[in-house]
């Protein structure tokens, strides 16, 4: 291996690393944005808990104190009141300084939100570029994934242009059909996909053929399942296979059970604060990936929701 | 350990862990896309990430004032 070369592979193995870990940390912010989230939802329960226990204390004390005959004592009745009054005001003091520092919690959780999903996908789009480009350049491929024509050249768009690779597309305008939802990358555990390096990881359908499958999925096969006239569904791809003389290896009706049959995407996860696994479909999330989907077709656990 | 504590406490290990990473990739890639990317995204990052864990240190202590006194 020449020496440039060696130095190309380098940075190419550290922008894939970076590329990961920009992901990981996309995914643990939204984590932990969630578990803040329920810590504050405790906080304010609470907080409202004792005020509503310390206004009624001090309307009943304040009834005592004022249904008292002449005569008796109120001292005792009036110190609690007085202690009541000024606990309510320092649970009042708190709730109001716990709702400023939740508005800027939010304000910044917010912001740094927009950084980690919008901002992350493009960078990680930008990565997943220049890592292609530097892969076809020097004919090197960081993870023996498809040569330069099948990563980092521009991809055929549907209108019979190109795509630039580096440009994330947002698929999640489609409808689905019922079962099916689209499920950001960033939702995912994309560590799981650690393990898929290399062509031979795409034992069963091709890299290449994957990538393809993805392109008509974009282009034809979700178009027409979203015609507001007539909705295609499995039977009516493969009436258009057969109409067009194309067999099924090559055809829609491929692709769309691909996506929409019985081996579909199946992500599940536990609850909302964490990453969906993945227990079907890895190899799809990881050429959607590379391909610049924001989103993938998936059924979900029962769980999940 | 605070309410909070430990939802800061990884995000700041996080942060370090991608910073050391983009520190670590920033020391070989030293050309123009690279400065590029690091005006136009890492910057980013740089800005809203230290100003959240501002954030969540500020609530934590307000959280704190407010146990202290349920």
């Amino acid at each position: 291996m020449l020496m440039g070369d060696r130095s190309v592979q380098v940075r190419s193995e550290s922008l894939a690393k970076l590329e990961l870990a920009i992901g990981r940390f996309a995914n643990r912010c939204g984590e932990r944005m969630n578990a803040a989230d329920n810590v504050i939802r405790r906080i304010d329960d609470s907080l409202l808990t004792r005020r509503r226990q310390l206004r009624r204390t001090v309307e009943r004390l304040e009834d005592a104190i004022a249904r008292a005959r002449d005569d008796e004592d109120t001292g005792a009745l009036e110190h609690r009141l007085d202690d009541a009054q000024t606990a309510l005001q320092t649970v009042e003091r708190h709730q109001h300084a716990l709702d400023d520092a939740v508005e800027r919690y939010r304000r910044e959780a917010r912001n740094l939100e927009h950084v980690t999903t919008g901002t992350t996908l493009a960078a990680r789009a930008y990565l997943r570029g220049l890592i292609d480009d530097l892969a076809a350049y020097f004919a090197v491929r960081p993870d023996g994934m498809g040569g330069a024509r099948e990563r980092g050249a521009p991809v055929a768009d549907c209108d019979g242009g190109v795509r630039d690779t580096r440009a994330a597309y947002d698929p999640t305008a489609f409808a689905l059909p019922d079962g099916f939802r689209w499920v950001r990358i960033m939702e995912i555990d994309i560590s799981e996909l650690a393990g898929i390096r290399d062509a031979s990881a795409f034992a069963k359908t091709p890299y290449a053929e994957m990538r393809r499958g993805f392109n008509v999925l974009r282009c034809e096969v979700l178009p027409r399942m979203n015609d507001a006239q007539n909705p295609a569904r499995d039977d009516d791809f493969a009436r258009h296979d057969a109409a067009s003389g194309t067999p099924y290896e090559h055809g829609l009706q491929r692709v769309y059970e691909a996506f929409f049959g019985a081996d579909a995407i199946r992500l599940e996860r536990a609850d909302d604060g964490v990453p969906f696994g993945v227990t079907n479909g890895r190899h799809r999330i990881k050429v959607a990936i590379d391909a610049g989907w924001d989103a993938v077709p998936a059924t979900t656990g029962p769980d999940s929701r | 350990m605070s309410a909070l504590g430990g939802v800061r406490d990884e995000v700041r290990s996080e942060w370090g862990r991608l910073r050391a990473c983009w520190q670590s990739v920033r020391a070989q890639w030293t050309d123009e896309v690279a400065d590029r990317f690091e005006r136009d995204r890492w910057r980013r990052w740089e800005e809203a990430t230290p100003a959240f864990l501002s954030a969540l240190d500020d609530l934590d202590d307000v959280i704190a004032a407010a146990l202290r006194d349920l």
